[in-house]
């Protein structure tokens, strides 16, 4: 190659004899491959800062040829090296010039070295990056990465070179490499980026995540950040637990009671379609492994029309859209459960993603707990997930497998076989779950979701007793979105169909009950529609959805629920909203056969919730939301409590409601809850706070109680901080009013039997002691070129608060039992990431 | 799926003496009544024995009452006498014989049914209305006030103290079944060294008879010092061993064994343990 060099004079003071810089060493540009094949030839312009010793500092195109020919002119550049300019007193000074960079296809440059720049740890390429080069004899060259991170060097001298690699955020690297007898040298750089708070181009890391949807009281969770938080184990999901509006449930059990609502009365979804549960026994883990998820929807009232059925909140664990951009995976022990999650890239539009989970808190917990006469077989867990997502033209196939197994056992006994089961519960499922994306074009998107899959609930009591409740589910959502501007309305439609054949059996010998059971089909086919209409600052979104039931026992109904939401931006920094709905639930079908038994038809349970709350910018990193809710809920269905409670509901103390069921339920729930969130590069935390109060009135005429797990205040607080050498430390401080009960005043003896039986005083006239927990956090990452080791020590409860989970009695209730709840609990992990 | 229940049956499962065999306050053991299953109209002796380790003594009432409702017995209109007894407890029992209402004839077969019987016992003072039982009785004249107190004791002793005060029910079989028929009481002998150390583990071989199948007879142990080591032992051919752990101080210790049959049939042992 040759150089053809034009240099114009631009010194701001031109006295007396000063002097241009003076080109001493020049560099060889990568000649653009496309180009030098087609043998097309360009030049590009650039203004170049020359400093006092002759390097160059800063390098721009003014005429550009293209950005193949500009960025190798720029890396050429880059690598000169002059004489510097000099003033009328012959002192070397800073000179701005123009250079004219030409390039000849006859005469372009041989390659000499190529290279790739990636992230230490996770191998992610890390494009645009400036990188030098010296060599023998002092010579210099530079290089400017590509969106993969590639880059290349031509015309290098045989000999010893050093590629160095410094970035904002970056560990600075040197890296040796030989160019010798014409061989093309491979360079490898791994950039660690030990603190990446200070990355000039670092990832923003959105740990609340944007709605979607025109949702108005949506708490989206969406980044790996949240897994660093203390005492949810890095489960995503578990943090939902410490949002506004989310009471915690007695001993942690991974129920969500959500805004003063019952479990059962909260729905679980995968991409909007509905599963049966969430959260493995006792609240430990996810049943979905949290690395295939995009984001967690926490949505506790006022949820737009694409949900129903439910008279409480939902979680909608939706999975990723988009391929992996690269195959990755990890692999986490700790003390509860080993988990391995590995996800391929098969190809450039197909990605298979395996994952599985097994606990073995049962191998920790069973010799301490089998000291008696019966071996207890403490809670295992496993699930498993297998999944395909393939690229097309027009979208994006996913198709996913996922099961989910929690097993408890007692068996033995005194006299009995050894392998007798004298108590079981079982929970399980297996879903197949396809998912259809598809860009419409014109703003519009369409989705459609196919679940389908068994899943069980089981309860088993020697001697033969068992009690479950089995679904086979057939689900399909399909919908069709647009989201709304000015100039034109925004759509969502779609229509969520449930079919499940159910089935129920009651036989428990051990208890004074005649068998139940029953079985059928039912069909929920709901469609749903909802318009948002924005003008200026202000959004309204109408929508109704309509849920009928149709059961092969001659149970129909139909639910039609009108919903009404809106936004206004009355400033950049502050969105105000209210909302107003119906929401519907249908009976549990043991309670329809039951009660159609007894000439009773019952209707589907209502709420009509009423919000309104605001969202306050605080500054770049505080925001603050607000919402204060009502709930008023009819037609529950009440009754028959001593049947069915060690299914759902709340614990079985004090006297039953044992009448025949019947629609006779109200309640009344008011609260207000806030968060004020701080995201920064280094930190990510909030405050969370509920005030609440929630009560039912079982039967007409009847007094009205505090709901069970009426908890009057619910305060959270929550972070976690980023530490140079990749350290992270996180704290929490959680805080919550006791849950009603009711006290035992007296007791009575049953002489025949030798047991007492308590005498109930004013039903949850009693309220047990305030939780208070600490819990603290710490993480420590070494990263390697290809893969990462974190080690981390999740300490919960820190300071041994002595928390009642649960009132209990001793066995002549002369003296209360409380059940308290985790002792200080260090649990210690690794995790590999690759 | 709750867990609850079986974190309360976690707790129960510990080796030792159970806490639960420990009487440490006013008790009421047994009720033993003889005949345990009578016809309607018929007289049965009723003996209650008590615990009272405090050694504070008791006023004990026994009265039958078979719900009608929710506020009165179907024995309401019957004369108090034969329903009703209220007295001191002498040497740890209460005797007294009750009368089952005639009117039971109008329900009663040869298949038995249950005739519920209370004993309310209470250490001097702590119940007001036991008074008002007596003077009821005494006058013959039984009010509505006292009918339904008589009616509704869980009521009752949901105002009393939680010590000083005990509460019982138990079955009384009414039927027309021919005497030899009729239930009868099972017999239960224990033996056994009553004599150990502190702290030492004795056990005792206990023998049930009952004109039923003894293998659905339960005993339950209670004692007023150190445990046994369940709260109730099931018989296999009419044998059990129970397990009884002194305390860790020299006592003399009054242990009881109550066998039950399930059906109204109750027998009661009563001995002491020396621990040196």
């Amino acid at each position: 190659m040759t150089f053809l060099a034009t240099l114009i004079l631009s010194m701001a003071t031109a006295l007396a004899e000063p002097t241009l810089p003076v080109l001493v060493q020049t560099a060889p540009a990568v000649y653009p491959a496309d180009a030098l094949d087609s043998g097309e030839e360009a030049a590009v312009l650039v203004q170049l800062v020359v400093d006092e010793t002759g390097m160059v500092l800063e390098a721009e195109v003014v005429e550009s040829a293209g950005e193949a020919f500009d960025r190798a002119a720029i890396d050429a550049v880059l690598a000169f090296v002059f004489d510097p300019a000099t003033n009328e007193r012959g002192k070397a000074v800073r000179a701005t010039i123009l250079y004219r960079y030409v390039f000849e296809a006859q005469a372009a440059p041989v390659l000499s070295a190529e290279g790739r720049l990636r992230r230490a740890g996770t191998r992610e390429p890390l494009g645009d990056i400036a990188l030098r080069f010296t060599g023998p004899n002092g010579e210099r060259r530079a290089a400017t990465t590509d969106a993969d991170g590639r880059f290349s060097l031509v015309d290098l001298a045989d000999g010893e070179w050093t590629a160095v690699f410094e970035a904002a955020g970056f560990d600075p690297e040197l890296v040796p490499f030989d160019v010798s007898g014409g061989k093309v040298a491979e360079i490898a750089i791994f950039g660690n980026n030990s603190r990446p708070w200070q990355s000039d181009s670092a990832e923003v890391i959105e740990v609340f995540g944007e709605r979607t949807a025109p949702e108005v009281t949506e708490r989206v969770l969406s980044a790996d950040e949240i897994r660093y938080l203390p005492g949810t184990n890095g489960d995503v999901v578990r943090v939902v637990q410490n949002l506004p509006g989310v009471a915690r449930p007695p001993l942690n059990i991974g129920q969500l009671l959500i805004r003063g609502t019952a479990p059962e009365d909260s729905g679980y979804a995968v991409d909007g379609v509905s599963v049966p549960i969430v959260f493995h026994f006792s609240g430990l883990s996810t049943v979905l492994a949290g690395d295939l998820l995009d984001e967690v929807s926490f949505l506790p009232g006022n949820y737009g029309v694409r949900y129903g059925r439910t008279l409480g909140g939902v979680v909608d664990l939706r999975a990723t859209r988009e391929l992996p951009e690269r195959s990755n995976g990890y692999a986490s022990v700790d003390v509860y459960q080993a988990t391995a999650f590995v996800e391929q890239r098969v190809s450039d539009k197909t990605a298979l993603t395996f994952a599985g989970r097994r606990s073995y808190i049962d191998a920790v917990l069973n010799p301490l707990l089998n000291n008696g006469a019966a071996a207890v077989q403490a809670p295992r867990y496993y699930d498993g997930q297998i999944r395909v997502q393939h690229k097309t033209e027009r979208g994006m196939l996913d198709a996913m497998v996922f099961a989910s197994d929690d097993r408890f056992k007692v068996v033995g006994g005194m006299e009995a076989d050894p392998d007798e089961v004298q108590i079981a519960l079982i929970t399980s499922f297996l879903k197949a779950r396809v998912r259809w994306t598809e860009e419409l074009g014109d703003g519009w998107r369409s989705e459609a979701a196919f679940l389908m899959g068994p899943d069980a609930n089981i309860f088993k009591v020697a001697p033969a007793g068992e009690a479950f409740e089995k679904n086979l589910d057939i689900a399909w959502r399909h919908e069709f979105y647009r989201l709304p501007s000015e100039e034109r309305i925004g759509w969502r439609f779609g229509i969520d169909w449930l079919a499940r054949y159910e089935r129920f059996v009651f036989d428990v010998p051990a208890f004074p009950y005649e068998p139940e059971r029953g079985d059928t089909l039912w069909l929920s086919p709901s469609p749903y529609a909802e318009a948002s209409i924005k003008r200026g600052p202000v959004t309204v979104t109408p929508g109704l959805r309509i849920d009928p039931f149709f059961s092969g026992a001659g149970y129909n109904a139909v639910a039609v629920d009108p919903r009404l939401a809106a936004t206004a931006e009355i400033t950049p920094s502050t969105l105000i909203k209210a909302s107003a709905g119906r929401y519907s639930q249908f009976p549990e079908l043991r309670q329809i056969l039951t009660a159609a038994d007894e000439g009773t038809r019952l209707s589907p349970e209502s709420s009509l919730q009423f919000s309104v709350g605001a969202e306050q910018d605080l500054g770049p990193a505080l925001s603050l939301e607000t919402v204060a809710y009502a709930n008023r809920l009819t037609n529950l269905v009440v009754g028959r409590e001593d049947r069915f409670e060690f299914f759902t509901g709340p614990p079985p103390i004090g006297p039953f409601d044992t009448d025949p069921y019947a629609n006779d339920g109200v309640g009344t729930i008011v609260g207000v809850e806030a968060q004020l969130k701080l995201e920064t590069e280094r930190a990510v935390g909030w405050i969370s706070a509920t005030t609440s109060r929630s009560v039912r009135t079982k039967r007409p005429g009847q007094e009205s109680k505090l709901f069970a797990f009426d908890q009057p205040i619910v305060l959270n607080a929550l972070g976690s901080y980023q530490l140079p050498k990749k350290w992270r430390l996180g704290a929490r401080v959680r805080y919550g009013s006791g849950n009603p009960y009711t006290p035992v005043v007296n007791r009575f003896q049953l002489l025949d039997e030798g047991r007492f039986v308590p005498v109930y005083g004013a039903t949850d006239s009693a309220r047990l002691p305030a939780f208070y927990q600490v819990d603290a956090r710490v993480d420590k990452d070494w990263v390697f070129d290809r893969w990462t080791l974190t080690a981390y020590l999740d300490f919960q409860n820190i300071t041994g608060a002595q928390n009642v989970e649960v009132m209990s009695w001793n066995s002549d209730y002369s003296e209360e039992a409380p059940i308290s709840g985790l002792p200080p609990l260090p649990a210690f992990g690794l995790r590999g990431e690759w | 799926m709750r867990l609850l229940p079986i974190i309360a049956l976690l707790a129960a499962c510990s080796p030792g003496p159970s806490e639960d065999t420990l009487v440490d306050e006013l008790r009421i053991i047994a009720a033993v009544a003889e005949p345990p299953e009578v016809l309607p109209g018929e007289t049965t002796s009723v003996d209650v024995l008590l615990a009272d380790p405090l050694g504070a003594g008791a006023t004990v009432a026994v009265w039958a009452c078979t719900p009608a409702d929710e506020t009165s017995c179907v024995e309401a209109g019957s004369p108090l006498a034969g329903r009703l007894a209220v007295g001191e407890l002498v040497d740890g029992h209460f005797v007294a014989d009750l009368t089952v209402n005639p009117a039971w004839a109008a329900f009663a077969s040869d298949e038995p049914i249950p005739s519920p019987l209370w004993v309310l016992a209470c250490e001097p003072g702590a119940c007001p209305q036991l008074d008002a039982l007596g003077d009821a009785l005494a006058a013959e004249a039984p009010t509505d006030a006292i009918e339904e107190l008589m009616a509704t004791p869980t009521d009752w002793v949901a105002e009393l103290p939680l010590t000083g005060v005990t509460l019982g029910a138990k079955s009384l079989m009414v039927s027309t079944r021919d005497a030899e028929n009729r239930n009868a009481n099972p017999t239960l002998t224990v033996d056994g060294d009553f004599t150990s150390s502190a702290g030492e583990e004795l056990t005792f071989e206990v023998s049930v008879e009952d004109d039923e199948d003894e293998s659905v007879v339960e005993v339950m142990g209670l004692t007023t010092g150190g445990g046994f080591g369940l709260t109730a032992f099931a018989f296999l051919n009419g044998q059990a061993e129970m397990r009884w752990y002194a305390p860790d101080e020299p006592s003399l210790v009054r242990l009881y064994a109550v066998a039950t049959d399930g059906v109204g049939g109750t027998a009661v042992w009563t001995g002491e343990a020396t621990v040196e």
